[in-house]
């Protein structure tokens, strides 16, 4: 059952992730992107993180894809330009390592793991919200703020960057 | 439970880092009060930085660490960081000339000056890969921003898409490459990794050092993973260019080494070959495409490329001597480079069109101390003896050769060879050209007459007498290994 749910949600993940990137139209990617994201966060319920799924479907799969949204509707782009051309040697390049590098690693991981299941641990004890807030700000509690520096940082810059009459 | 404590002595452990993070936001609030002439702010942010650097020195290196084993305080960690607060410092005193002469000189770019140096000191007191990496995080975003400080500028605008498109492409290595040393060893903390020794799955292990070492190889621009770094050191404000060659470098090397030698001892002499190779690629590929530039600043970038080969060499040896070296190495850099950036800083003319080699002609008529100095810098980073270049060079190459990497150290003088020709134009063109047209340079101020002074001093000095400077990098390194 766990496993059956495991591939329906990795390969939706996959073909969603895929059309991302290969559809023309940002709204399609946009909602595709969406779709990926809700398939991990079942990955990450089938995993028992459910605090980790419920965030990923609020904050990604919510509040940012949101955002993108209306960013998209806001600037109306047209289509994207075709910028990838089949007969260019630097695509067929590029894809054939690709293809190669992914080839690398699923043959090193296929015959290492079970898909999914064992993770160290006890995983009920692991995923749940009062564990995540008792890692966090304990064991965790120095990258915890570094992470809140970088959070400023990155609003300086915003405001530096697009602030009108800065000088 | 989990039995975890904070003690007072984790935050005397963290109070360089403290002071700069602080001292950042209070110089965002002053530029809130500040109107007209803003000079308190570069003395104030220069003070954080000195104060910043006592407080470091005085900390016992005795290798205790804090926050649950988050941060080390090791003479590694100390000797690193200090290169990295005194290079900060050094840009603090240079950048304000520049910044007043374009009309942009605000306070935002002193405070992200302390962000990236926060970033860095984590990057290299850090002994877990999370720390680590949210420490190259701060010091990457901060970078971005300041290499697209002049926001009303296309060529930095560019350089900073540029570096963020790639930089978090860089990233997405980096943290890939720790999710799978996390799959294989359970943990991020690089003491319990090298305490457990093997790990539970060597392919996951083998993948995870692979992403690791390609995200660091994007930051300190090995061939090939160098294509980010000429547009964006020519499109950055060219004392932040100065800060981002030398601190970085020295940052991201050091938490590689950290890493590989502190967290993955068995791994080294494995990955030998690789390290080889990246490293004599690196040093010819950025020498061969040096020859070819004309604008000085370009000249330059690619010969930061060509010293990031150099340093790999260090990293080839595997023993402590030549993580030594590297320590050296990079500590000497940090002048010559700054200066270098300082000089063209000073040169390069309000509009920026002053930065090919012709209109260095004859300069050294009208402007002879800074010519010498400029002449000083350029010999130091070809190699020539008396200067830290010579010296760090020397070190670098005997410890190979002693170790028997004789083929890659013939590489390395070949490349030192090439470089001389292009370093060595600059001089030639400024003393042996006429003087093609009359212009008036505003004299230097005090500040950045300090700081060229300090180069100068310290480039001599490492090289005359490097003696006490060596020996501290090797007790350095020793708490690595």
């Amino acid at each position: 059952m766990t496993e059956s749910l495991f591939f329906i949600f990795a390969t939706m993940a996959i073909v969603s992730a895929l059309t991302v990137v290969v559809t023309r139209n940002p709204i399609y990617s946009a909602v595709s992107l969406v779709i990926t994201l809700f398939s991990l966060a079942g990955i990450f319920l089938l995993l028992e993180a459910y605090f980790l799924a419920v965030v990923q479907i609020i904050i990604y799969a919510g509040a940012i894809m949101v955002l993108f949204l209306f960013v998209i509707m806001l600037l109306n782009p047209g289509k994207e330009a075709k910028f990838l051309s089949l007969t260019d040697p630097r695509t067929l390049i590029v894809t054939l390592l690709s293809i190669a590098f992914i080839g690398m690693i699923f043959s090193l991981v296929s015959g290492s793991v079970n898909y999914i299941g064992e993770v160290m641990g006890s995983v009920e004890e692991l995923g749940t919200t009062r564990n995540i807030g008792l890692t966090l700000f304990t064991k965790y509690l120095l990258p915890f703020e570094i992470a809140s520096l970088l959070l400023l940082v990155a609003l300086v810059g915003a405001v530096l960057m697009t602030k009108r009459n800065l000088r | 439970m989990i039995d975890f404590q904070i003690v007072p002595a984790d935050f005397y452990l963290l109070l360089p880092e403290m002071v700069l993070s602080v001292g950042a936001m209070l110089l965002l609030f002053l530029e809130l009060f500040l109107k007209g002439n803003k000079t308190v702010q570069q003395w104030t942010a220069f003070a954080i930085f000195v104060v910043a650097l006592s407080l470091l020195l005085s900390q016992e290196s005795s290798g205790a660490t804090g926050f649950g084993m988050m941060v080390r305080s090791d003479l590694f960690g100390q000797f690193i960081s200090a290169v990295v607060l005194i290079g900060g410092g050094l840009t603090v005193l240079l950048g304000k000339e520049y910044l007043v002469s374009r009309e942009w000189h605000r306070g935002e770019y002193y405070s992200l000056l302390l962000f990236a140096s926060v970033g860095m000191l984590f990057m290299v007191r850090g002994l877990d890969l999370l720390v680590i990496f949210l420490g190259l995080e701060l010091l990457s975003i901060s970078l971005y921003i300041l290499v697209g400080y002049f926001r009303d500028r296309l060529f930095s605008n560019e350089a900073a898409l540029k570096y963020l498109l790639l930089g978090a492409f860089a990233s997405g290595f980096l943290l890939y490459g720790i999710a799978y040393t996390y799959g294989s060893y359970g943990t991020t903390n690089l003491n319990e990794i090298r305490t457990m020794g093997s790990p539970e799955s060597m392919t996951f292990h083998w993948i995870g050092l692979s992403l690791i070492l390609v995200g660091f190889s994007f930051k300190v621009a090995l061939v090939p993973f160098h294509m980010w770094l000429p547009d964006v050191y020519q499109g950055a404000p060219t004392p932040v260019t100065g800060f981002m060659a030398t601190t970085t470098k020295a940052a991201a090397f050091a938490a590689m080494l950290r890493i590989l030698f502190y967290g993955f001892p068995a791994d080294i002499a494995e990955w030998m070959p690789l390290f080889w190779f990246l490293s004599a690629v690196t040093m010819t590929v950025g020498n061969v495409i040096a020859l070819q530039q004309s604008n000085l600043k370009r000249m330059l970038a690619y010969s930061a490329i060509a010293h990031a080969g150099y340093l790999m060499i260090g990293v080839t040896v595997g023993t402590e001597t030549g993580a030594a070296g590297m320590l050296f190495y990079l500590l000497g850099y940090l002048f010559m480079n700054i200066g270098a950036f300082a000089v063209v800083q000073y040169f390069e003319g309000k509009d920026e069109t002053r930065l090919d080699f012709e209109s260095y002609a004859g300069l050294a008529k009208k402007h002879p101390l800074i010519s010498l100095a400029m002449t000083l810098f350029m010999f130091a980073l070809a190699g020539f003896p008396l200067t830290v270049g010579f010296t760090g060079k020397f070190y670098i190459f005997t410890t190979a050769i002693n170790q028997g990497f004789v083929w890659l150290i013939v590489i390395a003088v070949l490349n030192s060879l090439i470089s001389v020709y292009y370093y060595l134009r600059v001089v030639i063109y400024m003393y042996m050209k006429p003087l093609e047209e009359e212009i008036e340079f505003s004299p230097m101020e005090l500040p950045a007459k300090v700081a060229l002074t300090v180069c100068v001093y310290a480039v001599l000095h490492l090289g005359v007498l490097p003696g006490n400077f060596i020996t501290l990098a090797r007790e350095a390194v020793s708490a690595i290994f």
